[in-house]
């Protein structure tokens, strides 16, 4: 049966000549120091392909209307069968796939992989880690509950910000004077069309690159030893055998976090409250703590140039070594960016909140200092509407 | 230059071809700028919204209790009306800073925004946290015990 099939097709394609470059592409010798991190990029691939897949089942049941997409979620949580299960792996593939991606890109950087020869595949992986966080966002607000029409009211106010054309951005963004129906279309569109053609095309680029480039070597850049046959670690099945299990790790992460951690729908969105100390999703965190410490323009300056040091990173660091232990300027402010990162998230995740430590009490304010509260305070009642 | 491109005298002379050429491509750039033009104007059509000068109603009187406060949405956006013993005050909803909406405090006499705890006071005026601007105030007028608004 598979010979009369081969046998079928060959006389219509000449097989052979296809196949030969799908083995060298399999057999490709990879270099020696190929690790468990060098896994996160098909990580991401995993989950990119999961969230489209889980994307086209949610889309089945969703309506992207401002009167029923909070009504067609619950249905698809409540209702359909496994709706629920489906909902939560695209919740929770979007915040996974944003840590490793972030953690591929942080492997890229320590081992000095966006060196030359392989500049444009950073600036293709900076852009793809930019446009997750964009699908982040759109994706944020379909549901339409509270804290997501107030995210992204608070979100597109900051584009509003932008200097010069930022008022006509954010009424771009939102497709009226506030968040509304239009502004649900809008971000629907490219959650569900733009970005993912976009993110494809990217990807294939990305990956062309990384095979017509080979995978970095910790060599010297322009001392890059090519590897040859029956060197370093095969593609196929060494590499490939690493990266299924890592897959399977994940998908056991992606559904135990489903099951078990699910997230709320929550209340649907009412434009005419602001629940109290709203917050963006947690990979905005940083930023928008940042954000507070500036006049609004200026915040947005620095917020802005971060994305722009990532693309021409590879331009600013000329040094021709890879490994970490020989870059320690390059590592220094690696690591400085990570430790801002986490410093500024935590302080924006405990801001407006009352958390209790050692048995004291402190009220966090906005800047994310604590005020003790004295104990014998009673707790602050919520001022019921009038 | 091609030689054959150049007249008698010596001065540039653009052959049949090349002038094709250039037609062709002027005409493409030219219906491709023509095809572009409408699909861009095609996502902005919400923005040309104009202004509502009209007054518009927000309901009676007595449905707001002295020194309380009542949302409403006017042509798709927040308006805060406040009642005082002797007067109707509206402002924008929308918080200067971030676009948060505020909630008027009836027991404090302020508005607060619960995003950053901006308070503004009786008047609008930014007097604590970030807001960067007072609210914008809007023209009310009781006309027959019914409340109106005018954005």
């Amino acid at each position: 049966m598979w010979k009369r099939c081969y046998h079928w097709f060959n006389e219509r394609f000449d097989l052979p000549k296809i196949q030969k470059p799908i083995n060298d592409q399999l057999t490709k010798p990879l270099p020696g120091h190929i690790s468990w991190f060098h896994t996160l990029g098909s990580m991401s691939f995993f989950l990119f392909i999961s969230q489209v897949l889980t994307g086209i089942l949610l889309l089945i049941y969703y309506h992207p209307t401002q009167k029923e997409a909070f009504e067609s979620i619950k249905f698809i949580t409540n209702e359909v069968y496994m709706g629920w299960l489906y909902r939560q792996i695209h919740a929770w593939g979007s915040n996974l796939m944003i840590i490793i991606v972030f953690l591929h890109m942080l492997r890229t950087f320590v081992t000095g992989s966006y060196k030359k020869p392989r500049e444009i595949t950073w600036i293709l992986g900076v852009l793809l880690f930019v446009m997750t966080v964009i699908f982040g966002f759109t994706g944020y607000l379909l549901p339409w509950n509270q804290l997501a029409y107030w995210a992204t009211t608070v979100g597109t106010e900051i584009a509003g910000a932008v200097p010069f054309f930022g008022e006509f951005l954010k009424t771009f963004l939102r497709g009226g004077t506030a968040v509304g129906g239009e502004t649900l279309s809008r971000f629907f569109v490219i959650h569900v069309i733009i970005l993912p053609w976009a993110l494809f095309f990217i990807v294939i680029f990305h990956l062309f690159c990384v095979r017509y480039l080979g995978m970095s070597t910790m060599d010297k850049v322009g001392e890059e030893k090519k590897v040859k046959e029956g060197q370093g670690v095969p593609f196929f099945p060494h590499h490939v055998l690493k990266e299924g299990i890592v897959l399977f790790v994940l998908l056991g992460v992606l559904i135990t976090l489903s099951v078990f951690s699910p997230f709320e729908l929550g209340e649907k969105a009412n434009p005419l409250q602001t629940p109290h100390a709203i917050k963006p999703e947690w990979y905005f965190l940083s930023m928008y703590q940042v954000l507070k410490h500036f006049p609004k323009s200026i915040g947005i300056f620095v917020l802005g140039l971060a994305p722009l040091f990532l693309l021409i990173w590879p331009f600013l660091d000329r040094t021709p070594q890879r490994h970490p232990s020989k870059r320690p300027v390059s590592m220094t402010i690696g690591i400085l960016v990570v430790l801002s990162l986490v410093i500024f998230g935590v302080l924006g995740w405990v801001s407006e909140t009352r958390i209790h430590v050692f048995g004291k009490t402190y009220d966090v304010d906005m800047y994310g200092k604590p005020h003790l509260v004295p104990a014998q305070t009673p707790p602050v009642q919520k001022d019921i509407a009038p | 230059m091609k030689e054959a491109d150049m007249n008698r005298s010596g001065e540039k002379e653009i052959s049949r071809r090349t002038f094709v050429d250039w037609v062709i491509k002027g005409g493409l750039l030219v219906a491709l700028a023509g095809v572009l033009y409408p699909a861009l104007s095609y996502l902005r059509p919400v923005m040309r919204r104009g202004a509502i000068s009209e007054m518009e109603e927000v309901g009676g009187v007595n449905d707001i209790p002295v020194w309380g406060g009542k949302k409403v949405i006017i042509g798709g956006s927040a308006v805060l009306i406040i009642r005082t013993p002797d007067a109707f005050k509206a402002f924008s909803a929308v918080c200067t800073h971030l676009g948060c909406l505020v909630d008027w405090d009836g027991q404090k006499r302020e508005i607060i925004c619960p995003c950053h705890a901006g308070i503004f006071d009786l008047n609008g005026r930014n007097i604590s946290g970030p807001p960067p601007r007072p609210l914008p105030v809007y023209t009310v007028s009781v006309i027959n015990n019914k409340i109106f608004v005018k954005v």
